[in-house]
């Protein structure tokens, strides 16, 4: 079994994290350790089992008459989408790529329109930082409100870029990532600057992102973008 | 020959009819039963369970079969939810005490929905649950079902951080160990 500081901290760790409930940087050293350790992982996956068995402990109840049919008639039918290659290998990032998107990113926030030419320079930088898909997404206040963007970069690293319009630029925000499974992943590096914008690396892939929120100070104030999937976004751009 | 869950999953990802309507039926009562336990809100649980199950649609190529069963990747997305909902809407979850209750009265057959017999590891876990101190078992059920963090239970519960994060992980590691007998 592998030893070291990481692979403690870890072990001590496995429970709270495989019931979803550790916060932010100390999750996210956790993940990127689980990434090369096996036998850390294997621990994870084991409390993992066990967390979801819990949850099959409630009670099973009947919901309400029409239930079923509500929730189909929002299901839709569709064909099987195209997504890019998991076979694709992802070099490991540098710098000059993370330069190169976050520009694009900047490019985006002015001129997003979905044009053809902007595509091709998606294209392009998709290309040279070995990504595989932009997404873009509305922000929208408790209201609905079209208060901002938010822009996902899908590579290694996964990046986001959030830009938030004047009058819901609010001292204090914090930002949050919700993951398809519905777990809640802090960003305690988000802070917006003058501009209203903020961009940086996250901890888990940007296929892996559902939701991207940020949370004001008083209670139920939250912007949320709601990511689409790739393949269902008008910028959405397949790399090489 | 009932299909499998991953089957079920696999056609619901593509919006097929017949799927999606069998992956709601068979797992409708367990995503519902979970949402009602921990909001303790009909409404809310409904609006919580729908959610799940559209979420479920529209992420299923993000499940991965290693990473757990479908129903453990379900109830997740449902739990979730709900403590989302619990936080976001200052709606008031249900107390620990009163989850345990349920817990426990559902692996007696006191709730009419749950007819099936459940599993041994289920009832094996039921019954070790049962057998944990009382503060671990605080713990745990603050933790599992109701999304508190260890900060957030120490200061609930006026605790050190590290009293309650020992707690946590006593709890489980029993439990851990209890299915590795069983096994």
């Amino acid at each position: 079994m592998s030893t070291g500081p990481v692979c403690e901290e870890t072990r001590a760790l496995a429970p709270e994290l495989a019931l979803g409930i550790v916060d932010g940087q100390e999750r996210s050293r956790v993940l990127r350790h689980l990434a090369t350790c096996p036998d850390c992982r294997r621990l994870v996956d084991d409390y993992t089992e066990l967390a979801d068995e819990l949850l099959e402990l409630a009670p099973m109840h009947e919901p309400p008459l029409g239930f079923e049919s509500r929730v189909l008639e929002q299901i839709e039918p569709r064909s099987p989408r195209h997504r890019p290659s998991r076979a694709r290998r992802l070099v490991p990032a540098f710098a000059a790529a993370g330069v190169a998107v976050a520009a694009t990113f900047a490019a985006m926030t002015v001129t997003y329109s979905g044009d053809h030419e902007l595509a091709q320079s998606y294209r392009a930088t998709l290309a040279q930082a070995n990504g595989e898909a932009f997404e873009a997404a509305q922000l929208s206040a408790p209201g609905g409100k079209d208060s901002g963007t938010v822009f996902a970069y899908a590579g290694a690293p996964s990046w986001i870029l959030v830009t938030v319009d004047a009058p819901a630029r609010e001292p204090g925000l914090r930002g949050e990532l919700v993951t398809t499974d519905g777990v809640r992943v802090p960003l305690p590096d988000f802070k917006l600057d003058s501009t209203g914008s903020w961009g940086g690396a996250i901890p888990i892939s940007a296929e892996r992102v559902s939701e991207v929120r940020l949370l004001g100070k008083a209670r139920g104030q939250v912007f949320e973008a709601h990511l689409p999937k790739p393949g269902q976004n008008p910028l959405y751009v397949e790399g090489r | 020959m009932a299909l499998s869950d991953e089957t079920l999953l696999a056609g619901l990802a593509t919006g097929d009819p017949e799927s999606a309507a069998a992956f709601v039926r068979r797992f409708q009562t367990r995503v519902y039963g979970l949402a009602l336990t921990i909001l303790h809100d009909p409404a809310a649980a409904e609006d919580v369970a729908q959610e799940a199950f559209l979420r479920a649609w529209r992420h299923a190529d993000s499940y991965d079969a290693r990473r757990g069963r479908v129903p453990g990747w379900l109830l997740s997305i449902a739990r979730n939810l709900a403590i989302d909902r619990a936080r976001l809407k200052s709606a008031e979850p249900l107390a620990p005490d009163e989850v345990l209750v349920r817990l426990q009265a559902a692996g007696q057959g006191n709730d009419p929905a749950d007819a099936e017999p459940a599993p041994d590891d289920r009832e094996r876990l039921r019954g070790a649950i049962g057998e944990l101190p009382d503060d671990q078992r605080r713990a745990l059920v603050l933790a599992a079902y109701l999304g508190r963090t260890a900060l957030e239970i120490s200061e609930l519960d006026d605790l050190p951080l590290g009293t309650v994060k020992t707690r946590i992980r006593a709890a489980m590691g029993k439990l851990r160990a209890e299915l590795e007998v069983g096994a």
